[in-house]
Formats: structure tokens, C-alpha cells, sequence
């Protein structure tokens, strides 16, 4: 695939609104769902940061968060069930949870955009493709009439699309799978914003088509410097896109780590034991390795780390006390020994800031206590 | 487990199977206007104790091969042969039987369990509808494929809701077992799963296999899964196959270009295997009038010029290993040329 034009670049230029790089840092991010059965804190205590033009992969199973970090960042969690009890998003030098709801429209679409998992489902049946791509820049650009028609066809070129002079009249329902999530694609990038998130963008795509949209999106990455947090439950998507990892369960982030540092040398026993029970298509193994037991329910939650009736390295103040995050060092041993080198505390807020190899886990395996 | 490819005792027999939807216009006299090919001649066997895996993607005929083998849908043409027997004129007990010896696992185990039975009545289902099982006997029996897939079978007055999904899964398989099926059509049955709980339903499904002796039709995109499963591969593209062989050929020595692409496609599983990155443009064209050649002329890295009209055939390229690729000259029909 190509990068866009020189011409379109600089209609581009002319017409930006929210794309100056910025630093999106979340702190200490808290989500609680209020429910009948009891208070389910499906965010509890999510705290990292994205730099402008990395690409930070979330991932974890169903229910363990990553969805709701999202969503909470753009304020757009369910209420009055769902709430952000406590924590900062900072973007850039504004912390996003002390805006009014009326600027919070103006972050919202235009400095962070998201794409959503199903294209049959995020986008609407009954407008045209014209009208949905080109709803942003109207909005957020002020753009009408034949400008706005142009816009929506430079966007399309962004994405692909052939013949964007006819495509624009399209419904979604004359589009197959992979071409809607580009269309979708499109509307995230109508207002150039600095932080996309995406979440399970290629869950209902075929495999060969993922493989373009993830090339797609690469491509766009490198044209049009922003900065990506893509949500997914497949590590194989994480090694292909992603510069840095972040591990989830129940509701926390357990390890985070540079994607190969992750893959090399995992350091928590969850990320550990995930990454090895993956069938690889490379190899014949005679049995795959299992995690026992189920994840927990967020409606009761074990005291202490609530991996610990799952983990083979579970120790008596597992069951007690959540770790803290450890610093574990950067390693490039991959023994798969325990690693107790470097171990200083810090605390489970904010690691030390910065894009650094900063390999960080929530296990007491690392607190650097003689064992 | 067996390797070779057939010349063992065969349980499946897929003959030359095709599949044809119509498509009406019209709304009072519906007239059809085209079919949809989504199975068109295909064919390949599975031995008993082997699993057979079926990757491709979505579209391409996998399941609607599982429903013909389920006999939920009748064929258009070709025959199905279950123990060197016709399963498509079967009527009264041979049916039954038949029905008893094919067990199904779905994809998602929230939506094939339904939620007004126990489980002891999901799991003894197949009995009491396929077999004349004594009531009585039917609990054992219940109990003991329960325990086979490692539940307690205590729970078996429970509702499905009482259960996480992995468990819903063991269920699932439970209830394709318990008239003991010397064939088993899994239809996707980890990947609705967490992925903490994949490994053990898989780990299952082999050791289960390997207690029981017990066929598997495999469907999955998983190549991962796939690999660790089958003994043989079949990839299909567009209703057709398009490569056969041992799992560790097609995984290690894929000769069709679409395999080539679909492996790449399919990502690493960990960042330091670096793999050939094949990635194809286009789309799968509409199973509604197919292109007459190669299926996969239009979207073809490799594509000549035989290969817009000549359609290539599933033949032995290397020992063992079909393809259907006109790069390999015993694709080609006798006659046709293929020149670069």
C-alpha cells in the first residue's frame, strides 16, 4: 500500500482540527458498575501512558477491563450504573474527567476517536456512506456542501476505498465485512485526532482480511502520527501491531511490558501461563499447556490477587494482600526461572514515565524478597 | 495416531459432495435466477480414530459441509458414505442410528444449550431420541460421559446458566458423546471460549479422542488449534478444496497460494518467528456465479494465464499432498497448457 498524495496531504494540513501529538496518561483509573448483586469494580486502579505515535496493546479475557478503560476514557460508560469513582486521563495538560459534558464533545471524535468491534453494528443502516464519514468533519470543521463532499472523498482515499466518488452514495448494507470497518476506519480519522482506540477492530473480519486492515491501519499510523490503544484477546495481533503491552485481569493491569520483552521473558504467572497454553500453527506439541480453574467473577472477587487460586507460584500472602506494582527489570534472560533481580517497589500508581523499557508486574514474585 | 492418508478402513466417505441454494426473484412466481455453489464437488475421507481438520474462511462451504454431513440439509448431487454405507436414503432405525453415530459440537455454547433443560436432560437427549436406552440407564450413562469431560455429575440437575462457558462447553461435548458417535463435527467449539480455557477444552477433545477412538470433523479458523488437533488438513476456498494433506505438510509445506496467504495470514503467535508475509488484496468474490476458472485467479499472487479459464483439479502434487493449483502440472487437465 501506498502513502496518501502530497496534494491530499496538504488539504489535510488546511483543514486540521484536533491532531497536535499528545501525551494521553491514565491514572490510578477507576470504574465501578452499581448493580443489584453488588458493586462490580470493573476498572480498579488502571493506570499507564500512551506517547504520541506508540501503539499500546490492552489485552485480557472477557470482563477483565479492557473495554471500560476505553470507554472510560471518552466518559462514554454506561450510567448511572457505570461510574468513574476516582482517577485522572490526562491529554496532554488536560485531565479529561474534570471537563464539562460540552467540552468533553470537543475531545470526544475530534482528539480521540474509537472504533468499535462490529461495523454492522456501529454504523447506521439507514444513512449513506457520505453522510456518516462526513457527520465529524461537519461537526467538528464546520464543513458543508461541496466541501464536505470532498473531505468525505479524501477520507475514503485514505482507507482505500475504490472509487470514493461512487462509494460515498453506498449504504453499509452494499459493503462487505471489510470494507465497512474501513468506512468505519474513516469516520475515527475524520477530525485527524491524536489518540485512536480500537477495540476488536478485526474480531469479525476473516483472517486474510484482518491481515490487510491491521496493514491498513499500520499504514495510516505512519501517515498521520497518532497514537493507537488497541483492545484485543489475541496475542497474535498484539505481536503484529503493537510496541508495548498491557496485560489485564479482573479489572487491573497485571504486567506491562514492550511487546517482545512480554512474548521473551513474561514476568506474572497469569501472562506467563496465557502465552504458553496459545497452540502455536508452528509447532506439534504432544498436550497444551492449561491454566486451571475459571476467571473469577467480579461480583466476589478473592481477597489478594484474584489469579491466586490459579497460579502455580501462589504463595500465603497472595491470598492476603494485592501486590503493588514491581519494577522487574528489563531482561533479556529468558530462563523462565524466577526472576528476582531489580526488584524496587513502586508504588501502584504511575511507573516511572517515559517510553523506556519499563517492565513492570503486580506479583509478589517481585518484591524482591529472599525465597 | 495415523498420518498416512487412507489406505487404512474408512468411517467417512464424502463423495463428490456439492451443495447448490437457489436464488428466487420475484414475489409471486418466485423464479430462481442463479444458485449459490457453496459446496461444489468436494470430496475426501476420514478414518476411523483421525481428525480431520477444515480451515478456510468465512463463506467457503465449512459449515454447510457439517450440515449435509448432519443431514440437516439434503445434497444436490454426490453421496455421503458412512461405514461404506448411502446416508442419504436412510429412513427408521437406520436413520436413528445413523443420527447416533454422528455427534455435533457448536461454536457457542450460550446459544446450543437450551436453557429450560437440566443438564442431565441435554446430555441424555441423543439417548432417549437415537437409542431405545431404558430410562434408568440413561442417568448412568449420563453421570459417567459427565465425569468423561472432567464435570461433577452431581450438577446434573443444574440449569446451563449455573455454569461458566468453558463448562458450558463440557456440556456440549457431554451431550455429543453420550450416545457414544464414532464421528464427532466440531463446528468452531473453542472459539467462543476465554482464552484461559481454550487450552483445556482442547486438551480435552484429544484426550477424549484418544480414550474413546472416536472420529473428529474439525472446523476452526484457529490455524493454531487446527495444527494441534488434525492429522489431516483440507483447506477450503469458495465452496471447493483447494489443498489436502497431513497436518504437518500443509502446515510446513504449503503449496497452494491462497494456504500460503491464509498461513501468513494468521499471524504469529509469538513475535520472533518471522514468517513470509503474504498479504492478498481483494475479497472472496460472490459464491453466485463463481469464476469459471480458478477460484482464486482474481486475488492470486501467482496467477497465469490457463488459470482465468481452466479450472484447476484436486490431484497428488507430491506424495500424499493434493492441490488444486495449475502451478502444479498434475492440476491441469490434459490438453490445457500452463504457461507463465
Amino acid at each position: 500500500m501506498t502513502s496518501s498524495l502530497p496534494n491530499e496531504r496538504s488539504i489535510a494540513d488546511a483543514g486540521t482540527v484536533g491532531s497536535m501529538a499528545a501525551r494521553l496518561e491514565v491514572r490510578d483509573l477507576q470504574t465501578w458498575f452499581y448493580t443489584r448483586r453488588g458493586i462490580v469494580k470493573a476498572v480498579d486502579g488502571v493506570s499507564f501512558a500512551l506517547e504520541p505515535g506508540e501503539t499500546l496493546g490492552l489485552v485480557g479475557e472477557s470482563g477483565s477491563g479492557k473495554s471500560i478503560t476505553c470507554l472510560s476514557m471518552l466518559r462514554l460508560v454506561p450510567e448511572p450504573a457505570g461510574r468513574i469513582v476516582g482517577g485522572e486521563v490526562w491529554l496532554g495538560d488536560t485531565d479529561l474527567l474534570q471537563l464539562s459534558r460540552h467540552e468533553m464533545e470537543q475531545v470526544r471524535g475530534r482528539r480521540i476517536s474509537m472504533v468499535l468491534q462490529d461495523p454492522m453494528t456501529s454504523l447506521n443502516p439507514v444513512f449513506n456512506v457520505e453522510k456518516q464519514v462526513g457527520e465529524g468533519s461537519m461537526y467538528h470543521m464546520g464543513l458543508h456542501g461541496s466541501g464536505l463532499r470532498d473531505r468525505v472523498q479524501q477520507l475514503l482515499r485514505w482507507v482505500r476505498i475504490p472509487a470514493p466518488e461512487v462509494r460515498a452514495n453506498d449504504y453499509p448494507h452494499q459493503m462487505s465485512g471489510g470494507m465497512r470497518q474501513r468506512i468505519v476506519g474513516a469516520i475515527a480519522l475524520s477530525s485527524q485526532p491524536s489518540v485512536l482506540i480500537a477495540d476488536e477492530p478485526t474480531t469479525s473480519l476473516d483472517v486474510t482480511i484482518q491481515a490487510q486492515y491491521l496493514q491498513l491501519l499500520k499504514d495510516l499510523q505512519e501517515e498521520h502520527r497518532f497514537s493507537m490503544i488497541f483492545v484485543t484477546h489475541d496475542f497474535g495481533i498484539v505481536a503484529r501491531v503493537c510496541d508495548r503491552v498491557a496485560v489485564m485481569y479482573a479489572g487491573k493491569i497485571v504486567e506491562m511490558a514492550p511487546t517482545r520483552e512480554l512474548f521473551s521473558s513474561p514476568r506474572h504467572p497469569y501472562a506467563k501461563a496465557l502465552i504458553q497454553s496459545l497452540p502455536d500453527p508452528d509447532l506439534e506439541v504432544e498436550w497444551l499447556t492449561t491454566i486451571p480453574g475459571q476467571p473469577p467473577s467480579l461480583y466476589d472477587l478473592p481477597q489478594g490477587c484474584p489469579f491466586a487460586p490459579r497460579c502455580a507460584d501462589a504463595m500465603d500472602i497472595c491470598t492476603q494482600q494485592y501486590p503493588p506494582t514491581f519494577e522487574t527489570g528489563v531482561a533479556t534472560d529468558v530462563s523462565g526461572g524466577v526472576f528476582a533481580g531489580g526488584a524496587a517497589g513502586v508504588s501502584s500508581g504511575v511507573t516511572a514515565g517515559g517510553i523506556g523499557p519499563s517492565h513492570t508486574a503486580a506479583c509478589w514474585l517481585y518484591d524482591g524478597a529472599p525465597r | 495416531m495415523m498420518t498416512a492418508v487412507t489406505t487404512e478402513p474408512v468411517l467417512l466417505d464424502v463423495r463428490h459432495v456439492r451443495k447448490y441454494f437457489p436464488v428466487n426473484k420475484g414475489v409471486l412466481l418466485r423464479k430462481p435466477v442463479g444458485w449459490i455453489k457453496a459446496v461444489d464437488d468436494v470430496a475426501f475421507t476420514i478414518a476411523p480414530g483421525q481428525t480431520f481438520g477444515l480451515v478456510g474462511e468465512s463463506g467457503c462451504g465449512k459449515s454447510t459441509l457439517a450440515k449435509l454431513i448432519l443431514l440437516l440439509e439434503p445434497l444436490t448431487e454426490g453421496d455421503i458414505m458412512f461405514d461404506e454405507r448411502s446416508v442419504t436414503g436412510l429412513r427408521g432405525d437406520a436413520l436413528k442410528n445413523y443420527r447416533a453415530s454422528v455427534g455435533a459440537v457448536f461454536q457457542d455454547p450460550f446459544s446450543s444449550l437450551s436453557p429450560r433443560m437440566r443438564v442431565k436432560e441435554i446430555v441424555g437427549d441423543p439417548l432417549a431420541v437415537t437409542t431405545d436406552t431404558p430410562r434408568s440407564q440413561i442417568e448412568a450413562r449420563v453421570s459417567e460421559v459427565l465425569e468423561q469431560v472432567g464435570l461433577n455429575p452431581s450438577t446434573a440437575s443444574n440449569y446451563p446458566h449455573e455454569f461458566s462457558g468453558g463448562q458450558r462447553q463440557r456440556i456440549a461435548i457431554a451431550r455429543a458423546l453420550s450416545a457414544s458417535p464414532r464421528l464427532v463435527i466440531l463446528d468452531e467449539p473453542v472459539s467462543a471460549l476465554d482464552a484461559s480455557i481454550r487450552a483445556q477444552i482442547i486438551n480435552l477433545l484429544k484426550s477424549l479422542q484418544q480414550e474413546l477412538g472416536v472420529s473428529y470433523l474439525l472446523i476452526a479458523h484457529d490455524l493454531g488449534t487446527v495444527r494441534f488437533l488434525s492429522d489431516v488438513v483440507g483447506v477450503m476456498y469458495l465452496g471447493q478444496l483447494v489443498e489436502k494433506s497431513t497436518s504437518r505438510e500443509v502446515f510446513t509445506n504449503p503449496l497452494h497460494p491462497y494456504t500460503r496467504a491464509l498461513l501468513s495470514a494468521a499471524l504469529p503467535v509469538r513475535p520472533d518467528v518471522q514468517r513470509e508475509e503474504v498479504v492478498i488484496s481483494g475479497e472472496v468474490p460472490s459464491p453466485l456465479d463463481p469464476p469459471s476458472g480458478c477460484r482464486f485467479y482474481a486475488r492470486c499472487p501467482a496467477a497465469m494465464a490457463i488459470c482465468e479459464n481452466v479450472q484447476p483439479l484436486l490431484a497428488e502434487a507430491e506424495d500424499g499432498h493434493e492441490v488444486a493449483c495449475h502451478l502444479y502440472p498434475t492440476s491441469s487437465p490434459a490438453g490445457a497448457n500452463a504457461t507463465p
